[in-house]
């Protein structure tokens, strides 16, 4: 059912699917945001939603759910649904190290992309990203807008471990890695600030359909900055 | 000091509740005890509310010291429990019921061993266990290192205080361990079919024919299965990855690797994986109890079903043993 804009679907008996779109367009994503946006105002038993790409997913508490009224509840909300109600962006500036042992895979990657190291951030401080949405682990911003040219293969191995403030790439894709965790990311730079802490009032620190720009920070003041984080925490 | 001290910790025992849903968007799952069920029962048996904190063991059960009289039940896996007097007169150990709510006096230690039945036992303890309430909730986020006590699972010495939201504690430990019985231990886990584009027909049918075996590589992020006789490999080189969608709690996914992933309690939000199936609610506590070496399969019912056999094992549990 639904108008062209949009299809539900429900994909568990407690799971409603709003599909948005069939591509990774800027159209669908910024659907996908004016949903969520709209679906925080409808009270019809919804207990979650999970954006991504092209969708949706609502859970309900299936002891309380009226199939027929939760359908209607999500349509009405949807309805006229344009890609003109997302509302303010927000600008969010991550300051990146991208020297030393900071960024321990950019000579293989400027080889591999024959672009020089400095090429390869100017390029990559130069461009503007959005936040798709935030999904798979806590605070992990799914980022598009990578420029082409520095789209490069995953290691072959990956690493056992990455620190946490990772900046990395994957294939078109670049992100930060909110905690330390194993992963096959080329690893270009790395940020002092804690992308997700769940103490904080707003835990992640970005948000879908943020604008973000990564803004370079030397070895010297990276350092500080992990410094007084840790004096902080004290 | 009202309080509990863990001795021993067990492979890995957690502080949890019932998670905190709601904060998907910030790549958050609901998380909280992996059987929710027996965390529920434990907490009616000693008159809390169903959502307070208690302890979540895994495999090997654990051991705590009371430095006050308490009301406690154990549920969840089946173990032994024995409270015994740590020095002093009186001293001695006495067996104590799996499934029923006991009295231990201050000092008395409270052992659970080796859980022989499922993968997780509980300690729910009356009046509900203390920690700082983060994003919603007590529970701790072993995925995301945040939550319970200091984001992370208990270590020897551990204290966690005891919280003053007393009820009345409850006699129904027969028909107690009889839900969990019925509700935990089968080797079928209820599912709804999902239409997976790109995966290869002959992989949907082998999935709902199977009889799978839980791996060791299992937790509460998600269980993994394997099966024999699928040519897996090739038929779902052709599915591949998709574009990353939301994920629920009990979504059966197909990796390349051919053999399926059940998303458990900390799944990730979103995933690029084809899901086949999603186990029904009913049975996920049974999820949560699946460790390794346990045989299961999955039976497909539709999502009126899924909803009528929780609404009536749900009806079932509160006239049995009623919540507060």
């Amino acid at each position: 059912m639904g108008d062209d804009r949009f299809n539900l679907r429900w994909v568990s008996e407690r799971h409603l699917r709003i599909g948005l779109g069939d591509d990774m367009t800027n159209e669908t994503q910024r659907a996908v945001w004016a949903a969520c946006q709209r679906l925080r105002a409808v009270n019809a038993g919804i207990v979650d939603f999970t954006p991504a790409y092209t969708s949706v997913l609502v859970a309900f508490d299936p002891l309380t759910l009226d199939v027929g009224a939760a359908e209607d509840a999500v349509a009405r909300a949807l309805e006229g649904l344009g890609a003109m109600d997302e509302g303010p962006q927000r600008g969010v500036e991550i300051a990146v190290c991208y020297e030393g042992v900071c960024g321990p895979d950019l000579e293989e990657m400027s080889r591999l992309l024959g672009l020089s190291s400095a090429e390869i951030v100017a390029r990559h401080t130069g461009a503007t990203y959005s936040v798709s949405f935030i999904g798979f682990a806590p605070g992990f911003a799914y980022l598009s807008g990578l420029p082409k040219e520095l789209a490069v293969a995953r290691l072959a191995v990956p690493r056992t471990a990455v620190p946490a403030g990772s900046v990395g790439i994957a294939g078109e894709q670049t992100g930060v890695y909110p905690r330390a965790t194993p992963g096959g990311w080329r690893l270009i730079g790395r940020t002092p600030m804690v992308m997700f802490d769940a103490s904080r009032e707003d835990p992640s620190m970005l948000e879908m359909g943020d604008e973000v720009r990564f803004v370079p920070m030397g070895l010297a003041a990276f350092e500080a900055a992990m410094a007084a984080r840790t004096e902080g925490a004290r | 000091m009202n309080a509990v001290r863990v001795i021993q910790p067990g492979m890995m025992t957690t502080v949890q509740d019932l998670g905190r849903p709601g904060q998907s968007r910030l790549g958050v799952a609901r998380g909280g005890a992996a059987d929710a069920l027996s965390l529920r029962l434990g907490n009616r048996l000693v008159g809390n509310a169903d959502g307070a904190a208690g302890l979540e063991m895994t495999v090997m059960g654990g051991e705590f010291e009371f430095e006050r009289a308490a009301v406690v039940a154990v549920t969840g896996g089946v173990a032994e429990v024995e409270v015994t007097r740590s020095g002093g007169s009186g001293g001695g150990e006495r067996r104590a019921p799996w499934a029923g709510a006991f009295a231990v006096r201050s000092g008395d230690r409270v052992r659970v061993g080796p859980v022989r039945r499922g993968v997780r036992a509980y300690v729910c303890v009356a009046g509900g266990l203390e920690a700082a309430v983060c994003m919603g909730s007590r529970s701790t986020s072993i995925a995301g290192g945040f939550g319970g006590l200091q984001g992370r699972s208990l270590r020897v010495g551990d204290v966690l205080a005891i919280g003053d939201d007393v009820g009345v504690a409850r006699a129904e430990g027969e028909l107690a361990a009889a839900i969990l019985e019925r509700a935990l231990f089968g080797n079928v886990l209820r599912a709804c079919a999902l239409e997976a584009s790109g995966v290869d027909p002959k992989v949907i049918l082998w999935v709902w024919s199977m009889t799978f075996l839980v791996e060791s590589n299992s937790d509460r992020m998600g269980v993994r299965l394997r099966g024999a006789g699928v040519e897996s490999g090739a038929s779902l080189e052709a599915s591949g990855r998709m574009i990353s969608e939301g994920m629920m709690h009990g979504a059966v996914q197909m990796p390349q690797s051919g053999m399926p992933i059940v998303l458990g309690v900390e799944h990730p939000t979103t995933g690029g994986y084809p899901v086949v199936a999603c186990v029904a609610a009913v049975d996920l506590p049974a999820l949560g109890q699946c460790g390794p070496g346990r045989a299961i399969r999955f039976a497909k019912v539709d999502h009126a079903t899924a909803r009528g056999e929780l609404a009536e094992f749900e009806a079932r549990l509160n006239a049995e043993v009623p919540g507060r």
